[in-house]
């Protein structure tokens, strides 16, 4: 990710519940829909289990935009799950662009293991956005200023 | 007690109800209640105005509403139901959206902050029904009337929230107040046929057929109204009503104000009692416990219009 | 030391064809930790999963990473493999490189690159991963079923015959429900009672069934294969071991006059005596004569001994002594393995809608005040032989028999102002059959049936509801009815033929009403003390409404019959079923075996004893409340602190607590912190 003339491909690390997202994007790959390859999907069980810290951690390790998706509001598998899972994520989210994270960088989604196409509009719409507003170098100014001069 | 009055062009202006104006008016004052009319009220648009043009109407009323208010008159005695309805429709619609609140206010450049409301005169009569009953001077005979609140008194539930949709029975509690038995019969909220009774009616004379053979087979001797439409079909349509139903039908109708002026020794005349089509002489007098008019060739015309 | 195995999957073309597989292999064999790396057609078939098992022998491989399609799809098939040759199946992870790469990018180069990306992700997942053992619980192999109807006896009967202990709660004197009340069922016209009450005797006489009727579940406590319940056996007044069911208290009762909830409450002039009327019980009571057991309870809300304090003629004229005025309530406990929840539905009552006056319910069909309008259970009981008139229509006022009946369909149901939003499934069917049993009771007489529309979709259902029109000729109005009001002796029915375009006025003599089926009263009391989850009209919420209809979210907690949701008896029956052999298939092992993936509260010696200082933010946040508190103690006795502690029986595995725990004490096997994190730190690399 080298600030050359080429295009800039982001970056885009997902955090998806194993019930509803992650079936959701399988179904996207069982209908052959296409979408930008910019993403890396983490399965975990529930969007509930997503500690705050591994969306910090991703963008330290150079990820440009951060999606946290998980089932609709009602149809968690583990019945409250995706509340805690909102609600956290509104809070971390506040932080983070209080910190000077740009909000497109930070999303949040309902995607049932019904809607292929929603979770492959969803990355292709996303990688849009991010590329527009180009690589993330928050982290790497912010290490760089504590590291002081060279 | 002062109380804003809002009769309407059946009660007031047009006068075509002028017993349910007069009767209302006279009543209340025996009760001791002060009806301050809405300075420059204007129409409601219950007859054309609702069905042709809802901005033009919700202003027309919005005015009326900010008329009472800058009045200081938080309640409104509306004894006509459609004018009632109309008052609390608009009311409702406004107060759920100010953008509709805006665009009548501009239309009848006026504010409105939503304080006021329309009262029917059943409503209002039950609310003070402790007073009512202070004040009767002479309990009524128990002579079976059924109480008829047309389509409006109840409905739309929202807007007139008050009473029963389907089985009301506050009117009913006001007349054995006043001493009368009142009926159970199937027709209280039936349709009449309304504004038929000009374009088509036919319709009306079928519908309020039905309604007083319904009110006939329960043993009612007279019918209850609180509504100039209903009055107007019932007694004005009566003969043909008999006709439609081929049954024999002399069934008095009376409004709630006038049963009440009764009861407070209010004369027949005041309470504008002879102007009805159904002749009123009998049942008066025996609402009144006097000896009941002899039958006579020479008795004064089919409106008993002489009557004391 | 990591010697993680990488498999790179083919799939024929549907990998092979996009993703360079043999160079995602060759790049994965250089990353640390990989001993070895391969690609392959067919990673799925008998070959290429014997080529796994042959690399963790050659290779001594500490962990598998198969890069395929879909973990939903084949990670038990890997994971089987793997186990077969002695690693343990949680160290195997699969990277999907199919549904979620080959088959969605075109551009090859940028699908190889993730490729390998996503399968060092899982390369290094796996290196944290931990050897984790199924978890066993012991299992009580005995059911508790609540309520007694069909539902509830066919449940019970199979999970009896299949070898195991059953426990019936029912809260009516007898066992029955409400299949015991109706005539004949659709579309068979089998008599209900006559197909209902040989499995009432066998549930009585079965060996391994314990029935307790005029109780209740008071308390549930416990968890799957290990449920404590709480049982009043409410005060019958009656010693069921010295009762012989012979019936002369009921006779000598001077009571009467009350009604009868087994007849729904109706009554009918006496044909005999005008002045008296029949349908009533006596205060001493069995519901019907197939009661089971056939014993009677005394409703002490209008006995006159309990209420006056006088009578006492059923003691006096009881022959065994049975009768015992002292006799108190009784609490009584149950130990069971699992809960088959059959408690049934009510009929929703348009007098009773009154009560939510003004703008709940029907007042144009007069609110239940007329005794000719009458509901679809209360006209059961009018053609049923074992009801007030022996099975003659007659009605309710005068005891006439009608000449001109009216049904109406949909009264409360499918309505979204006032009444309920759902269909109530069976009363187009039942109104059918009504119309049908009226025509073959009076042959003269006339049904009309003012109808939404006609759902008969069950085998040989629309069939038979053709009967009623072809044959018994009954006349179907497409169209509501707007009012109903008296006229003299009859009744008039104001309402609407919307296909031919008329209004229509029926004169009835008498009108049945399709009310809609509702859920008990007490469903949410229930629902709350079982801690299952039920929907916004009270029935129960199955766990998927397709895929595991007689489950609840709640492990070991069943659900059978019409309180999960409106249906009729064969729907019932293979629900029950369905419920026993779940409850058969829980009972099978001698120990429960759960998967592993649960939660789990760190420990560490002492001085610290545990991260957990106590919060209890995790039980807060538990949706199935395995969180319970422990007391850690020293060698003395004296209470250290009190930390959470996880019961793996109710876990489900969702990690909600690992995500909200401030001290990070407690963690999710299988997908705990280390594991995680070690999948994020592999995102920058190249």
């Amino acid at each position: 990710m080298s600030a050359t003339q080429q295009e800039f491909e982001p970056r885009i690390v997902a955090f998806v519940c194993n019930w509803c997202t992650y079936a959701g994007a399988d179904l996207a790959g069982t209908s052959r829909l296409k979408y930008a390859s910019n993403v890396r999907v983490i399965r975990v069980p529930c969007s509930g289990r997503v500690d705050p810290l591994y969306i910090v951690k991703a963008f330290e390790r150079g990820a440009d935009a951060v999606l946290v998706s998980g089932c609709h509001p009602g149809d968690c598998h583990y019945a409250e799950g995706n509340y805690y899972a909102r609600r956290r994520f509104t809070v971390l989210r506040d932080l983070l662009l209080f910190l000077g994270i740009e909000p497109q960088r930070v999303q949040f989604s309902w995607v049932s293991a019904a809607e292929g196409a929603k979770w492959a509009d969803l990355i292709n719409d996303l990688t849009e956005k991010v590329r527009a507003i180009g690589p993330f170098e928050g982290y790497k100014e912010l290490i760089a200023a504590a590291a002081g001069p060279a | 007690m002062e109380l804003g009055y809002y009769p309407g062009c059946a009660l007031k202006a047009h006068a075509t109800a002028l017993e349910f104006g007069a009767s209302t008016e006279a009543s209340l004052a025996a009760l001791g209640v002060e009806l301050k009319e809405v300075p420059d009220w204007n129409c409601c648009g219950a007859s054309a105005g609702h069905m042709t043009n809802s901005a033009l109407t919700r202003a027309l009323n919005v005015r009326n509403l900010a008329l009472a208010e800058a009045a200081g008159m938080a309640e409104i005695l509306s004894p006509c139901p459609l004018c009632a309805k109309e008052l609390a429709i608009a009311n409702l619609e406004v107060n759920e959206d100010p953008a509709l609140l805006k665009a009548a206010e501009d239309a009848c450049e006026m504010t409105y902050k939503g304080t006021s409301r329309p009262i029917t005169l059943i409503e209002f009569l039950h609310n003070n029904r402790d007073m009512v009953a202070e004040h009767i001077k002479t309990k009524l005979p128990a002579i079976k009337v059924a109480c008829y609140y047309g389509c409006l008194h109840t409905r739309p539930s929202l807007a007139m929230g008050f009473d029963n949709t389907e089985q009301p029975v506050t009117m009913d509690e006001l007349c054995r107040l006043l001493g009368l038995e009142t009926v159970e019969w199937s027709h209280k909220t039936e349709c009449c046929g309304a504004g038929f009774t000009m374009s088509k009616p036919t319709v009306v004379a079928r519908l309020t057929g039905r309604i007083l053979s319904a009110a006939a087979a329960a043993g009612a001797e007279a019918v209850v109204v609180s509504c100039p439409m209903c009055h107007a079909n019932l007694d004005m349509r009566q003969a043909e009503a008999a006709k439609d139903a081929a049954v024999d039908l002399h069934l008095p109708i009376l409004y709630l104000s006038q049963v009440l002026g009764l009861a407070l020794d209010l004369t027949p005349k005041t309470l504008s009692l002879g102007t009805h089509f159904v002749d009123t002489t009998e049942i008066v007098a025996r609402l009144r416990g006097e000896p009941l008019p002899v039958a006579t060739t020479e008795a004064a015309g089919a409106d008993g219009a002489e009557q004391e | 030391m990591s010697r993680i195995g990488v498999f790179i999957c083919h799939c024929g073309e549907n990998i092979g064809s996009v993703v360079d597989c043999p160079r995602v292999a060759a790049t994965l064999a250089e990353h640390p930790g990989v001993a070895f790396a391969t690609d392959y057609k067919y990673m799925c078939s008998d070959p290429g999963q014997n080529l796994i098992k042959q690399a963790i022998d050659d290779h001594k491989l500490t962990g598998v990473v198969v890069s395929a399609c879909s973990p939903r799809m084949h990670e038990p098939t890997f994971r089987n493999a793997v186990a077969e040759k002695g690693l343990n199946p949680f160290l195997c992870e699969m990277a999907n490189i199919r549904e979620h790469c080959s088959w969605v990018h075109t551009d090859n180069e940028a699908a190889t690159i993730k490729a390998i990306e996503l399968v060092r992700l899982m390369v290094e997942k796996v290196k944290s991963n931990e050897a984790l053992e199924p978890i066993h619980v012991p299992i009580t192999k005995r059911a508790l079923v609540i309520g007694g109807g069909i539902a509830g006896i066919q449940a019970a009967l199979d999970i009896a015959n299949a070898g195991n202990e059953v426990v019936i709660v029912e809260r009516e004197p007898s066992i029955g429900g409400h299949m015991l009340q109706l005539s004949e069922t659709f579309p068979t016209l089998d008599c209900s009672q006559c197909i209902l009450t040989p499995k009432m005797v066998d549930i009585a006489r079965h060996p391994l069934i314990t029935l307790h009727t005029w109780s209740e579940v008071e308390k549930v406590d416990g968890y799957i294969g290990n449920f404590e319940v709480t049982v009043r056996k409410k005060a019958r007044s009656v010693d069921l071991d010295k009762c012989t069911g012979c019936g002369a208290c009921m006779q000598k009762c001077p009571s009467r006059k009350i009604l009868s909830e087994f007849n729904a409450g109706v009554t009918v002039p006496d044909p005999e005596n005008p002045k008296k009327r029949l349908g009533y019980r006596t205060a001493i009571y069995t519901p019907c004569p197939q009661a089971v057991p056939n014993k009677p309870v005394i409703d002490r809300e209008h006995c006159l001994k309990f209420t006056k304090g006088k009578c006492g003629v059923c003691a006096k004229v009881c022959p065994t002594n049975a009768i015992d005025y002292e006799q108190e309530d009784e609490l009584i406990t149950e130990k069971v393995g699992a809960v088959v929840v059959a408690t049934g539905y009510q009929v929703w009552s348009v007098a009773e809608a009154a009560k939510d006056y003004p703008y709940i319910g029907y007042g144009e069909y007069g609110y239940g005040t007329h005794p000719d309008i009458i509901n679809g259970l209360q006209f059961e009981r009018l053609l049923s032989a074992s009801g007030p008139t022996a099975g003659r229509v007659v009605r309710p006022s005068d005891g006439k028999v009608p000449q001109t009946v009216v049904f109406l369909s949909c009264v409360g149901s499918r309505d979204n102002e006032k009444g309920f939003t759902y269909c109530s499934k069976i009363c187009c069917m039942y109104l059918s059959k009504h119309a049908m049993l009226y025509k073959h009771k009076v042959h003269e007489g006339q049904a009309y049936n003012f109808y939404m529309d006609l759902r008969a979709g069950g085998k040989t259902y629309d069939e038979f509801s053709r009967r009623t029109i072809e044959e018994d000729g009954c006349i179907y109005l497409r169209g509501r009815v707007s009012r109903i009001y008296p006229r003299g002796d009859h009744l008039v029915v104001q309402g609407a033929d919307t296909l031919s375009n008329a209004q229509v006025e029926v004169e009835a003599d008498l009108v049945v009403l399709a009310t809609a089926i509702i859920a008990q009263p007490d469903a949410e009391a229930l629902a709350q003390k079982l801690r299952v989850a039920y929907d916004k009209d009270h029935f129960f919420a199955e766990a998927h409404p397709k895929l595991r209809p007689v489950e609840s979210q709640t492990a070991g907690i069943f659900f059978a019959g019409t309180c999960q949701g409106p249906k009729d008896i064969p729907e019932t029956v293979a629900q029950a079923s369905g419920a026993a052999a779940k409850v058969s298939a829980l009972f099978s092992a001698d120990e429960l075996e759960r998967e592993p993936m649960v939660a789990h509260v760190h420990r560490a010696p002492p001085p610290v004893y545990s991260h957990c200082f106590g919060c209890f933010f995790c039980e807060r946040v538990c949706p199935y409340g395995a969180i319970e508190r422990e007391e850690l103690r020293d060698r003395k006795g004296n209470l250290i602190k009190t930390v959470a502690k996880v019961n793996e029986g109710l876990c489900a595995g969702c990690g909600l607590c690992a995500a909200s725990c401030r001290a990070n004490a407690i963690t999710l096997r299988g997908f705990n912190d280390e594991q995680l994190f070690a999948v994020v730190n592999a995102i920058g690399e190249q």
